[in-house]
């Protein structure tokens, strides 16, 4: 007769071969010991350790309780959304993630009828939001073979899911889940969540209890927190060549500059232009500069496409408004010349051809001479607009290429495409120079920041990510936000980031601290530009919604709200007549230049 | 005069798949493609796009099925087995549904790239383009000299009677011959 002892351990070990799905192992077991092993057990026999038989009994008490785990979420969710508001808040960033990981639970337990019932009850709750995406590819996880090729269920089983917490709100959790014996509900978050107690939970947009968070690399954000950007603009001498030939330091002292406090050295070699270039500001653009405020809000010109039969995809106006130029999706590019044309009405525009897919984004270089094109099959043009034809051919993305910009100082530019990857290019080289890679999704759009040491690029996983272009590697990460980045903008003191995204809202991002100033609802529909006014005053956003808002944000450093309303620092608003808006730029002289195409 | 009725109700409303289903019955393959779409998130379709994806869908599956009776013959078997298709689905997927690479793979890559210091930038006037070859404005033929009997003959005469200017002039009717040449386009 078999040792009780043994023969429990023996079923115990084959249950825990079952639970955790070693088929193989367990059935290779079941037949060595067929003879010996008992039916059933129920306790662990009394001469055992203690602390063994605690861990014993625990194991076996969550095994009978796992039926019903539809139910136990129902508990689960229908108690967090009775709680107080504060509690609810903070417990709310566990309510979607437990569904997803339950879900993943069952699947790889092999309990299908189970999930999909999970999911047909409890995941229409959360379609209206951001993560109906996530949903939907995790709906497509049927099997347990499948669990490796989703790529939603690889991100959520490779990182644990990062929770703040007061220690009140987890008491109460705690409780709750004791009080009803949900021990498997425990037991994922146990092993799926980590959970962390801070009093400030501000860092994470739990201001926002009502749209759930997708997922988010939690760690590698705190990691990139602890990152210096040095975000000041660069000396005038790094990139003008100054006339005399006294050393640069004598120089500025001489005129009365600090030289490290107020100005950074630029980490990546750039280009030096003698005092008249185009490429740079004029000082009839310093002069002439309007100087904007409350009282004097700045003139606004817009140029609306007709006829374009919604094929017009990206327009770009040069910063001192003469030259347009627009990409179509029968992969034609037209520009105009204002100069040339006439003042009011830009007829015609030369068609050029060149790529083979549509057109996703053009950007003009500051001199207005030459432009960059970007295209779905997967190439980068550069154009000169006085020759009227394509120069150099940069291939490198074999996806199609989403945005492009040239640097404020010429001679780099940065893409970004579907294959989720930033490039930094020279004018020069046809092959990439720099790879950003971290992005879990394609970037949607890349900006410089205004001493051209940095890149932001922010992309359809929600967040923003911010460059160094000495070495490629992320420095910030912005996020999560409550949709794909759409538009991005930096400020020209170069502190903020403003991030306009794909439902409507603005969010400003201090880029020196990481922290999220705050979130605006902007517009009702995907904000395709933002732009800047050069002192830093007002900022432009044109979306689809058929709205050029203007906003004053210079209010935005005294006040930390978390939510703004919009009449705080809404000053101006333009409605087109039904046109979207593609392009909203600040002339040198702090005109508002806007582009859109009337349907 | 009962046939034509339905007729003229599908000419004249919009062909979605929500009228067609009460006018014709539809094949199983359709019915099962529209199901597909309506839990992808697609609510409202064409009935061309079923159409479409039915062909497509029909398209596919005879490669599988062709591929993995090939490797079924390999192994000297009559019947496909399922690693058959398992392994003619993984030589398809890299030819015709390419995806952009793993994010391991992307992350190795940016490493290399990414450790090369960016080249130093001499002071210029203008925009720097890359060397002539991989500019699009070069020229994309060569000319070919090809000396035809007529020149031959000519030099010979010239070599004769010392008559430079003649010789010159002939050889200089070269016959152009065109070749093109690989740009970067």
């Amino acid at each position: 007769m078999p040792n009780d002892l043994d023969s429990f351990l023996f079923r115990f070990v084959l249950e825990y071969l079952q639970r955790k799905g070693y088929k193989g192992a367990a059935d290779a077991l079941r037949n060595a010991l067929a003879s010996e092993v008992p039916e059933d057990f129920h306790n662990p026999p009394l001469d055992m350790d203690d602390q063994v038989r605690n861990f014993l009994e625990f194991f076996l008490f969550v095994r009978e309780e796992e039926k019903g785990l539809v139910e136990d979420y129902g508990k689960i969710y229908r108690w967090i959304d009775g709680c107080l508001e504060v509690v609810r808040v903070e417990l709310g960033q566990l309510t979607y993630p437990l569904l997803v990981y339950l879900y993943l639970d069952l699947i790889r337990r092999e309990r299908y009828e189970e999930s999909q019932k999970l999911l047909e009850e409890w995941a229409p709750k959360f379609f209206e939001q951001s993560v109906r995406d996530e949903l939907f590819s995790l709906k497509g996880v049927r099997r347990r073979e499948q669990l490796n090729d989703n790529p939603v269920s690889q991100l959520y089983l490779k990182h644990r899911r990062e929770i703040f917490v007061s220690q009140y709100a987890f008491e109460l959790l705690c409780d709750f889940l004791v009080e009803h014996r949900l021990t498997s509900v425990f037991r994922c978050i146990m092993e799926h969540f980590h959970v962390k107690m801070e009093k400030d939970s501000q860092v994470i947009g739990s201001e926002d209890s009502k749209s759930s968070i997708g997922f988010f690399p939690y760690q590698e954000f705190e990691v990139l927190q602890k990152n210096e950007i040095h975000w000041r603009p660069l000396k005038e001498s790094d990139y003008i060549v100054q006339e005399q030939d006294s050393q640069p330091e004598s120089h500025t002292t001489l005129e009365g500059n600090t030289v490290d406090s107020n100005e950074v050295h630029p980490s990546i070699p750039i280009p030096k232009y003698p005092v008249g270039s185009a490429m740079l500001e004029s000082e009839d653009d310093k002069l002439r500069r309007v100087s904007l405020g409350i009282e004097t809000l700045p003139s606004s010109l817009m140029y609306t496409f007709s006829n374009t039969y919604d094929d017009m995809n990206c327009v770009d106006i040069s910063v001192d408004g003469s030259t347009i130029v627009a990409g179509f999706d029968d992969s034609f590019i037209r520009f105009w010349d204002g100069k040339e044309c006439g003042q009011y009405r830009l007829v015609g525009g030369k068609p050029l051809i060149g790529h083979c897919g549509s057109i996703y984004s053009v950007s003009l270089s500051p001199c207005g001479r030459f432009f960059l094109s970007s295209s779905e099959d997967g190439t980068i043009r550069l154009w000169s607009t006085k020759l009227e034809r394509d120069l150099v051919v940069y291939k490198g993305h074999l996806f199609p290429v989403w945005s492009v910009e040239f640097s404020p100082l010429s001679h780099y530019f940065v893409s970004c495409g579907h294959d989720r990857l930033g490039r930094l290019w020279t004018t020069d080289r046809i092959f990439p120079l720099r790879l950003f890679g971290g992005h879990y999704s394609d970037v949607e759009t890349i900006r410089w920041h205004p001493n051209c040491c940095y890149i932001a690029s922010g992309s359809s996983d929600r967040t923003c990510r911010l460059w160094d272009l000495r070495d490629g590697n992320s420095v910030r990460l912005f996020g999560p936000h409550s949709a794909s980045v759409c538009s991005l903008v930096f400020s020209n003191d170069g502190k903020k980031l403003v991030v306009g995204l794909e439902n409507g809202q603005i969010e400003f991002w201090d880029i020196v601290q990481g922290r999220r100033i705050s979130r605006l609802e902007g517009h009702n529909g995907p904000i395709w530009c933002l732009d800047v006014s050069k002192d830093d005053i007002f900022f432009a956003s044109g979306s689809s919604d058929c709205f050029v808002h203007l906003w004053n944000v210079q209010s935005l450093n005294n006040s930390l709200q978390s939510t703004l309303s919009r009449d705080q620092l809404l000053v101006k608003s333009f409605q087109t007549k039904d046109s979207a808006v593609y392009c909203t730029r600040f002339s040198r002289k702090n005109l508002l230049l806007v582009a859109g195409a009337n349907l | 005069m009962h046939n034509k009725e339905p007729n003229k109700n599908t000419n004249n409303e919009e062909n979605t798949s929500q009228v067609t289903d009460k006018v014709l019955p539809e094949p199983e393959d359709a019915r099962a493609i529209a199901n597909i779409l309506k839990a992808v998130g697609v609510e409202s379709f064409d009935t061309r796009v079923v159409a479409q994806l039915v062909e497509f869908v029909y398209k596919y599956i005879g490669e599988v099925l062709e591929l993995s009776k090939t490797f079924a013959q390999y192994a000297q078997r009559e019947d496909i087995k399922q690693d058959d298709v398992k392994l003619a689905i993984s030589s398809l997927l890299s030819k015709s549904f390419t995806q952009p690479p793993s994010r391991d793979v992307l992350l190795q890559l940016c490493r290399e790239r990414n450790a090369v210091p960016l080249p130093a930038v001499e002071t210029y006037v203008g925009i720097q383009l890359p060397p002539k070859e991989f500019q699009l404005t070069t020229r994309n033929y060569q000319l070919k000299r090809k000396t035809t009997t007529e020149s031959l003959a000519s030099q010979e005469l010239s070599e004769t009677t010392g008559n430079t200017s003649v010789g010159e002039s002939s050889s200089q009717r070269n016959q152009v011959e065109f070749s093109t040449m690989d740009t970067s386009e």
